[in-house]
């Protein structure tokens, strides 16, 4: 057997492993999110000045005291909230399609984001028994009324589906009874909903639609952490991860913990989609798509270059679907939902459709 | 005695004559109940109403049957109804181009109403009797009406596309008056209807002036023949309004005012041509967005709403919040708007039940004089210094 | 090198379905792996090969005995450590992905890298070094949803190579292999074991690759025994023969093939030598004639180098001597 030199190694394992490609796709990536990120603040439905963009950046004053207002308090947390429910919901949806090897999962089958909605639900159309406000519940509560509600029923449901989790051997039993739990969830809205008067019921779809506007920068100091102890974990999870693509039999030969593994992305998972939810609304396809996006972008599906490439590009869909939501320049936003699935859907189609490469990667 | 035999014969003649010209001219008052008997050539309607500011419907008099149409039941709307208002005891005209309409025997004993605005009409009116049936109790402010249901005299039949109508059979009743959308998923007249019951459409939710709103009382009169309390009662609420209107039109200062809450970041404003913005102008304010030319809502981002009004004097129908801490507390943002800093915050829940039922929306549609007075006496106090706030308060 | 590897101590293994007696499929077992050999694991379906095996990788807890690998119980260890002693090859088209044969190949090393799973410089050289062994270096580069079934399972044993265990389990790794691949799989793993010493365990259903590649078998004869032995052994002692034994089918250990056992038509000799003649005797034992050394005419055929002689006639082919025997089969029966 000839063995190779040190610099033959290495050349074979650069080609084979793409890693010329990881690097480019990485860095191109960082430079458009934070191109984005910029353009973000610059372009909304209010026409503000490059000028005065830069001055309330710095802390100056600006020709209108609101455009200082307008960047400060309303675009930049708007933009950093985009910017991490991006990346929180493409990874937990890496996540969700290697555990479940299937490429229609997304961040939400495991009915945490249903538990969210039932939590907000309970709070907007239920509460009101004695007192002067409808919402005086959400003013003890204070910015995180809704948050609180929608996070106390996301973690509901992630216990009882960890508690499944335990006791199920078999993936594809914890993927069906997640999914029933959360229909079961959506049917408990709906009867919420039969029950309440019309302006109640405006308020909890107008939740449903989803929006990074309304986290200010008292409530992004909690969204902040948990969005990180997620992502923290998910990258944690690499070995894991990489070893579930060959299957649960070979993970487990090569000496991953499938139980823990299970459990952890699981929670990762939670984390991260439950603390978007719980301040956006449920936001779909970004959780479905990205993942799919990356692994083209890569031609691998290493995690080890698939998970921070799915952060950034998440990041960056996330950003740019809030810039069209506004409509610069006109006077109407639309709600995020329907930006993200318009634009993504046929994307993701047109792409699926074409890739041989990818039904082959799940098997399909 | 020659003489008076005389007068005594003229005065005869006379009431002969005279009572001979007032049976040919009718009645003096419109049917309370039904005819015993019937004479085709008679006016039965001599109190009859005319439509100044309602666009949404029109009322036709013939002798013995009025024709009604609705021609705008709901915003945007494309179908009209029509309806034909019977008295009772004389036949229905046959004529083809009634053949679409519904007929309906006049006066109505019997109405359910499913919402709570038509309530205040039934009290203006004197006809609360008549009424059997309910939406839902819940929501109710008007005392007679709640003294009814605690009676027992009411029935609960539900709304929307999941109307119970069993429970309206129990009732039977002559008419029932509700609201639609255009949207068979959360109507309750397409079930109704195929139910066989006579609902009449009322869409005064649609006008987009306060006053059309309010003349929408005339609606109700028309079935019960009450057309003579019913012009009482507007006449008196068009000369209030319109006397407290000239008052402002010669303010010299209008403050300008922001209106609503937003919900996550989209704050749904009011038209430039909206019911809302109306009564702002109305009552001598200024609104950023007058010259807006939609009679709707536009969804315009907090951003662009701060920008516009950041600085607009006053903050008018927050919504569900009771005081400023609750205000701030739902988003640190609101703070920062001039109107909030001030303290002059005031919100139109001042009447409410203890199950959140708002009388702003149940007499207050048939009170635009007050709710104008009210609005004035916030924006320019000086021009009414004895008018107490009836449905706002001020946010402490 | 030939060291024991693997014991395996009064093993019983089977299934415990709730509560009940466990239902038993192999007892008292006694077995040991050595490094450097190819064991063979055959047995009819349902005789226990799987439940055997998992039992051995420790994926499943035994009715009865231990399993030892050195001084360890492997029962008792925890996955990790596992890990680094055995690496299976299974028969499932491995679920595959956007990965390349290299990525794949490299995961082997997931035993032995850092938290993320970074390749060291002596994680390559491994890996490079196992694609070389399976002689799958040039695939290196192509995702392995592309390519084919052998190539595949190549790539896997490379991958099971790379976790650098002493032992590799490979539960029927040539089922859905076409026969070429199926005899260069087992020459790779037969060179494999001689050449890095690592001992391999794997059951298959290839009884005649079996028998010419494995250093010893295990044969399950469907009783809950399990005799193990050099291959030839076990045919020589008619193992093989009584466990395969079934309607029509017959084990032939002279020729160490299967027969079918058609009916009879009669018995003839076959004259001649070399390749043809053993051809010849192929085929008519195929239509049914017992073939015997000596038989005088006519029941004697001769092979010449170009053609075949029976009574007096030529054929030049088989299929028309065969035609005419099967027409005449009743005078020589």
């Amino acid at each position: 057997m000839a063995t190779h030199s040190e610099a033959q190694v290495w050349q074979s394992a650069r080609l084979a492993l793409r890693l010329g490609r990881r690097s480019i796709v990485l860095t191109a990536l960082l430079v458009a999110v934070c191109g984005m990120f910029c353009l973000v603040l610059a372009v909304g439905s209010v026409s503000v000045p490059l000028e005065d963009v830069l001055r309330a950046l710095l802390g100056q004053a600006t020709s209108q005291p609101a455009y200082a207002t307008i960047v400060t308090q309303f675009r930049m947390p708007r933009a950093l909230t985009a910017l991490l429910a991006g990346a929180a919901l493409a990874v937990g949806g890496v996540q969700m399609q290697t555990l479940f090897r299937n490429p229609l999962t997304d961040p939400f089958v495991l009915g945490v984001s249903a538990g969210a909605s039932l939590g907000v639900a309970l709070v907007v159309l239920a509460v009101g028994t004695t007192g002067a406000s409808v919402l005086v519940g959400i003013g003890l509560l204070g910015d995180f009324g809704l948050a609180a509600a929608a996070s106390f029923g996301a973690a509901a449901m992630l216990l009882i589906v960890l508690s499944f989790a335990q006791r199920t051997q078999s993936i594809l039993t914890l993927l069906i009874v997640g999914l029933m739990l959360g229909y079961a969830v959506s049917a408990l809205v709906s009867l919420l909903l039969y029950f309440s008067i019309p302006e109640r019921i405006q308020a909890y779809i107008n939740w449903t639609f989803g929006s990074f506007g309304g986290v200010t920068w008292r409530q992004l100091p909690i969204l902040a952490p948990l969005i990180g102890v997620g992502l923290a974990l998910s990258f944690a999870l690499i070995k894991p991860l990489n070893a579930l693509l060959l299957g649960e039999a070979y993970a487990q030969s090569m000496g991953i913990n499938l139980r823990r593994a299970r459990l952890g992305i699981i929670l990762s998972t939670a984390l991260l989609a439950g603390a978007v939810t719980a301040f956006c609304g449920p936001i779909g396809f970004l959780g479905i798509a990205v993942p799919h996006l990356s692994r083209i972008l890569l031609r691998t599906a290493d995690h080890r270059a698939l998970l921070p490439t799915a952060m950034l590009l998440g990041a960056l869909v996330a950003m740019l679907a809030d810039l069209i939501a506004q409509v610069p320049g006109r006077q109407i936003i639309l709600p995020l939902n329907a930006i993200t699935a318009l634009i993504g859907a046929p994307v993701v189609a047109l792409i699926v459709i074409r890739q041989r490469r990818l039904r082959d990667a799940f098997n399909a | 005695m020659k003489m008076l035999k005389f007068s005594l014969m003229i005065a005869l003649v006379l009431a002969v004559a005279l009572s001979g010209a007032l049976s040919a001219r009718g009645q003096e008052a419109n049917p309370t109940e039904c005819l015993t008997s019937f004479n085709p050539d008679l006016d039965y309607f001599p109190q009859k109403t005319q439509i100044a500011f309602a666009t949404g419907f029109s009322v036709e008099y013939h002798k013995h049957y009025k024709v009604v149409r609705v021609t705008r039941p709901w915003a945007g709307a494309e179908s009209s109804f029509t309806y034909l208002l019977v008295q009772c005891g004389a036949p229905t005209p046959s004529d083809e181009q009634f053949k679409d309409a519904v007929v309906v025997e006049i006066p109505i004993k019997k109405l359910i109403s499913m919402s709570t605005t038509y309530l205040p009409h039934l009290v203006e009116l004197g006809v609360t009797e008549s009424l059997v049936g309910v939406d839902t109790l819940q929501y109710i402010s008007t005392p007679e009406i709640i003294a009814l249901g605690k009676a027992g005299k009411l029935v609960e039949i539900g709304s929307g596309a999941q109307v119970n109508v069993e429970q309206v059979a129990l009732t039977a009743p002559d008419l029932i008056m509700t609201y639609g959308s255009g949207f068979p998923d959360y109507d309750a007249h397409p079930k109704l209807i195929e139910a066989g019951y006579k609902v009449a459409l009322n869409g005064e939710f649609a006008e987009n002036t306060p006053l059309g709103r309010a003349e929408w009382i005339k609606f109700t009169a028309l079935f019960f023949n009450a057309e003579a309390r019913a012009n009482a009662y507007f006449d008196g609420v068009v000369s209030e309004y319109e006397r407290l209107v000239a008052l402002t039109e010669r303010v010299s200062a209008r403050p300008s005012v922001l209106i609503n809450t937003p919900f996550q970041d989209v704050w749904y404003i009011p038209g430039g041509k909206s019911f809302a913005a109306r009564f702002l102008l109305d009552a001598g304010a200024s609104y950023a967005w007058a010259d807006d030319e939609s009679t709707g809502s536009l969804p315009l981002s907090i951003e662009d709403v701060f920008a516009k009004a950041s600085d607009a004097e006053f903050w008018v129908n927050v919504g569900f919040f009771g005081s400023l801490k609750d205000l701030e507390a739902a988003d640190a943002r609101f703070a920062q708007f001039a109107a909030f800093k001030n303290g002059k915050v005031f919100n139109n829940d001042k009447r409410t039940n203890e199950n959140f039922g708002n009388d702003y929306f149940e007499s207050g549609v048939i009170r635009p004089h007050v709710i104008l007075a009210d609005l004035i006496k916030i924006f320019h106090p000086e021009l009414l210094p004895d008018h107490e706030l009836v449905y706002y308060r001020q946010l402490e | 090198m030939n060291q024991t590897v693997l014991t395996a101590q009064q093993l019983s293994v089977g299934y415990r379905a709730g509560r009940g007696a466990p239902a038993v499929v192999l007892r008292d077992l006694n077995l040991t792996l050595h490094s450097g050999a190819l064991v063979c694991l055959i047995g009819q379906n349902g005789a226990g090969k799987s439940t055997l095996m998992r039992t051995l990788a420790a994926v499943q807890r035994p009715l009865a005995g231990a399993v030892f690998i050195g001084s360890e119980d492997v029962h008792q260890l925890p996955i990790k450590r596992l890990a680094r002693l055995i690496s299976v090859v299974l028969t499932e088209r491995a679920q595959t992905s956007l990965l390349s044969a290299y990525e794949v190949t490299a995961l082997g090393r997931l035993p032995h890298t850092d938290w993320t799973g970074r390749l060291s410089e002596t994680d390559r050289a491994v890996v490079d070094w196992a694609l070389q062994a399976v002689g799958a270096q040039a695939l290196a580069a192509r995702p392995i949803s592309e390519l084919s079934d052998g190539e595949r399972q190549k790539v896997m044993i490379a991958r099971a190579l790379a976790q650098e265990t002493p032992l590799i389990f490979l539960d029927e790794p040539t089922a859905f292999l076409d026969l070429p691949r199926r005899v260069e799989v087992m020459a790779l793993l037969r060179r494999l074991a001689h050449r890095t010493g690592r001992a391999i365990l794997l059951s298959t259903h290839d009884l005649d690759l079996a028998l010419r590649s494995a250093d010893r078998i295990w044969l399950l004869d469907g009783n809950g025994a399990l005799q193990a032995g050099a291959p030839e052994d076990l045919v020589l002692s008619g193992a093989f023969a009584r466990t395969f034994a079934s309607e029509g089918v017959a084990f032939d250990a002279s020729s160490g093939t299967f027969k079918l056992c058609a009916e009879v038509r009669g018995a003839l000799a076959v004259q001649g030598d070399g390749l043809r003649a053993f051809w010849t005797r192929r085929a008519l034992e195929r239509v049914g004639f017992v073939v015997r050394e000596q038989m005088s005419a006519p029941f004697c055929v001769q092979v010449t180098h170009d053609s075949w002689q029976w009574q007096g006639v030529r054929y030049g082919s088989l299929e028309a001597l065969v035609a005419a025997l099967l027409n005449a089969s009743a005078d020589l029966a």
